[in-house]
């Protein structure tokens, strides 16, 4: 029997967004005086390299983790047709209450642990709820709704640091730092590659099996793909989608927490620096696959990593351009439609003269 | 009479789908004459309809227009050289009213004049005979009108030569006898059509000539319409002869399966959709609803195997209430259901066909191991599917949506008789599918009958009443207007009861 013929442009297509981004951004760099090779060569070095004393490789490796997190989450609202953005909101609550219980527990770490990230994911999965049911039992529009509700939590968190939650009066913002063994380990000290991305692999490979080989993956894709077919066949396509948002919400909400454990150890004002938001770009620029999602994150996160050791630091470029590169990533992705057609042509022509080789 | 469009060698070849869609065609169409273009689903009549429309490009051949040979780059090209298109999904602004919708695009001034345009739609109109109000709005038509309104479209755009896909396809049989009738009359005054259909009583009905198309190639051509008839065209379709009428036995009804009293539906906005339905079906027996669309068929479906917002009375199952469960239940019940909409409803078109398959038996011992789908096991099921009802084009990981309606409604039913149903409801099972797919669907309803499954046949199609049903209800304006058995089936009791008239025929 044949087996299932995987799709070459579903690795195509993200590649070639990216090629084109990073022509464009190099060119841009062009314009500040670096020849674009040297500043395309910095930027890969400095994203992932192998020298120094903490090699650029292992510290993408670290920054990738909360982008997987929060890639999957979004992943998982997209594979029920729901464009749910809360996951920065989500992520800001798991950190909260990651934070809180990290400074307040007086466990030992076998407990606490384990405890502080599923307080977290609950934290997460709660804020999901509101969306979720918002949007399945009043049909309440759930970017409206998850964009207010993020807004809440960066308050809410502005609140806890100032407050609740304040380390020293007279210091900034800043949570207390949490006790030392909660601390999640990092392989390479300094790179912030640690446990947490071994628990986001994990999770990335349950979820593959999740959605690919169990009936209730199943049923998340039927009712992404089409809710009338999945009601038509006695599917609960709302319990679904109310059930799958509370899923992503807490792995964001884990995400947060992750960053807190094995990261940052205490939460500030600003924490998040729209890691939300990047899980929804990471999310659809890998296509929705958790594969794709993990290859995007380490991409992604390499980067932006190149442009701030790389560029910023040794060429004198500012850092933004490494933004500038992803923003470009991300609008050939957008405008794909637009250009697939001579790749796909192109891909054809290959895979037929490959043919016609044997 | 002089040749308004010759076709000459021309070939496509899909290589996504690895189809050949026209293959080495040609042939001529004469000036004022109604050129019918008969041939199954995906014998290629659309595709070299979109050809000529510059919608696509041939891979070589080319078409010549009055003698001249012609390559449009797109629809406004081919409507500027004359020819006009009438799509089988109309394509029109809903919140448009109908002078709008005709007149856009060509709106002769920046500053529109409402009296100018709304006098310009009503010459247009009584011109061709075609009436209607200007200034009707297009969500409040039926599908009748907004055919009549494309049709002015084009025809306001002064073309000479019309192509009208499947135009029959989306009207009420009501509705069809006066279309017919708009078309010889545009034939009468000059205007060449190009009418593609599989409804052979339609075509021998309208056409003069006839071209006949199988698998992207032309079968026959310049046929004349009044040499020929149904039997030896849809053998030039199909290849092999085809019983139109399907071999039925006497029905050998058991108990009552289905029994719907008293049944009263009500739409959210508080409108009553059903009044006092009762009805019921037995093992074995295919009952037919037949009525004009809109009649209530919906709601009562729904009710059944479905989900209505609101309902009194009951229906039962084998004795078991069944109205106020869900889907998931109504189907445990032994239901199972194939909706009219197959595309949106029936299949999910992003889907491969073991996932099409799955639908509805993803929870089941069998195709489970552990917490796992058994994906050889689905995959090994959606094979036999294909072996067993011959779904032609397939396998278990190639997606639906690359199949032929017939195929597709074939995949629909393969799932639903898996249920092993006491009770299978098919609505409009054959619509829109060619001959061939229509026997095979017939085929297989007769034989679940003869089973010994109860089935409920709603369909506007009153010949797949007539050759299909034991008993039959008509409906009309949500209620059953009346039953009929047996040998007292017949068209014009079903006709007047259609209609809304008590009394049956003398």
């Amino acid at each position: 029997m044949k087996r299932k013929s995987f799709d070459p442009m579903v690795l195509v297509m993200p590649a070639v967004a990216l090629l084109l981004g990073v022509v464009v951004a190099v060119l841009l760099i062009a314009i500040t005086g670096v020849s674009p090779l040297r500043s395309l060569g910095v930027l890969i070095s400095g994203g992932f390299g192998f020298s120094g004393k903490v090699w650029p490789i292992f510290m993408t490796l670290g920054s990738s983790t909360p982008l997987i997190l929060t890639g999957l989450a979004a992943m998982l609202c997209f594979k029920v047709g729901v464009f749910c953005i809360a996951q920065e909101g989500q992520y800001v609550f798991g950190a909260i209450v990651a934070a809180w219980f990290g400074a307040s527990l007086k466990l030992p770490p076998v407990i606490a642990v384990p405890f502080i990230m599923l307080a977290s994911m609950a934290a997460g999965g709660l804020y999901g709820v509101i969306p979720a049911v918002l949007k399945v039992k009043l049909g309440v529009n759930e970017i409206i709704s998850s964009i207010m509700l993020n807004n809440i939590s960066t308050l809410v968190l502005e609140y806890m640091v100032a407050f609740p939650l304040r380390a020293d009066a007279g210091q900034k913002a800043q949570s207390e730092v949490i006790s030392k063994g909660y601390w999640l380990p990092q392989f390479i000290y300094g790179s912030r590659w640690g446990v947490s991305f071994l628990i986001a692999i994990a999770l990335i490979v349950f979820f593959y099996f999740y959605i690919y080989k169990t009936r209730w993956g199943y049923e998340m894709r039927m009712v992404g793909e089409n809710r009338r077919f999945a009601d038509y066949g006695g599917i609960k396509s709302g319990n679904v989608i109310i059930r799958s948002l509370v899923i992503s919400g807490a792995i964001a909400g884990l995400a947060g927490c992750m960053e807190v454990l094995g990261n940052y150890h205490r939460i500030m004002t600003g924490f998040s620096s729209g890691l939300g938001f990047d899980g929804l770009s990471v999310a659809m620029l890998g296509m929705s696959n958790p594969i794709g999602v993990v290859i995007v994150s380490f991409l992604l996160a390499g980067i932006r990593q190149g442009a701030q050791l790389g560029l910023q630091l040794s060429l004198q470029i500012p850092r933004e351009l490494g933004g500038v590169l992803i923003a470009m990533v991300i609008f050939f992705v957008a405008i794909g439609n637009v250009y697939r057609p001579v790749v796909e042509k192109a891909v054809r022509s290959i895979s037929r003269g490959r043919k016609d080789d044997e | 009479m002089k040749e308004a469009i010759r076709f000459d060698h021309i070939s496509k070849y899909y290589a996504s789908t690895s189809v050949q869609a026209s293959d080495d065609i040609s042939f001529s169409v004469q000036e004022g004459e109604i050129h019918a273009i008969c041939g199954e689903n995906g014998a290629g009549k659309s595709t070299l309809m979109n050809i000529l429309f510059g919608l696509e490009k041939a891979d070589s051949g080319s078409v010549y227009l009055h003698g001249e040979k012609v390559a449009f780059k797109g629809p406004s090209d081919a409507i500027s050289c004359g020819i006009g298109m009438v799509h089988q999904h109309f394509k029109l602004v809903s919140s448009f009213t109908v002078k709008e919708s005709i007149l856009l695009g060509i709106e002769k001034k920046a500053v529109l004049n409402g009296k100018e345009e709304a006098d310009f739609v009503r010459e247009l109109s009584s011109r061709f005979n075609l009436p209607i109000d200007p200034e009707a709005v297009i969500e409040s038509l039926p599908i009748g009108l907004l055919q009549r309104v494309e049709i002015l479209k084009m025809l306001a755009r002064d073309v000479d030569i019309l192509i009208l896909d499947e135009p029959t396809a989306v009207l009420t049989p009501q509705e069809v006898g006066p279309f017919l009738e708009t078309m010889k009359s545009l034939s009468k005054i000059g205007k060449t059509i190009l009418f593609i259909s599989h409804k052979l009583g339609e075509v021998l009905e309208v056409a003069d000539t006839i071209t006949v198309m199988r698998k992207g190639r032309v079968v026959s051509t310049g046929i004349k319409a009044s040499e020929t008839d149904i039997p030896s065209l849809a053998d030039l379709m199909v290849g092999r002869k085809v019983l139109l009428q399907v071999d039925k036995g006497p029905a050998n009804p058991g108990r009552t399966v289905l029994e719907v009293n008293d049944l009263n539906v009500f739409s959210p906005m508080g409108v009553q959709l059903l009044s006092n339905v009762s009805l019921s079906v037995r093992a074995g027996e295919i009952y037919g609803i037949a009525g004009v669309s809109g009649n209530g068929q919906e709601a009562l479906v729904a009710a059944i195997a479905g989900h209505v917002h609101s309902m009194k009375g009951s229906v039962k199952i084998n004795d078991v209430e069944i109205g106020h469960m869900p889907i998931r239940g109504k189907r445990q019940q032994g239901i199972a259901y194939v909706p009219e909409d197959r595309i949106h409803t029936g299949l999910n078109m992003l889907a491969n066909l073991s996932d099409n398959s799955l639908m509805g038996f993803q929870g089941s011992k069998e195709l489970n191991k552990g917490c796992f789908l058994d994906w050889d096991a689905i995959d090994e099921r959606a094979h036999d599917m294909i072996e067993r009802y011959s779904i032609a084009g397939s396998s278990p990981k190639g997606l639906v949506s690359k199949l032929s309606g017939g195929n597709m409604q074939k995949v629909v039913l393969a799932r639903e008789l898996a249920y092993e149903p006491h009770l299978l409801v098919v609505e409009q099972p054959t619509r829109g599918l060619d001959v061939g797919s229509i026997e095979a669907v017939h085929r297989m309803l007769i034989k679940e009958r003869d089973k010994g499954v109860a089935i409920l046949l709603v369909s506007v199609e009153l010949e797949e009443i007539l050759s299909l049903a034991d008993r039959v209800g008509v409906m009309y304006s949500g209620r059953i207007q009346g039953e009929l058995e047996g040998a007292d089936i017949n068209e014009t009791d079903i006709g007047l009861l259609m209609v809304g008239s008590k009394r049956r025929a003398q």
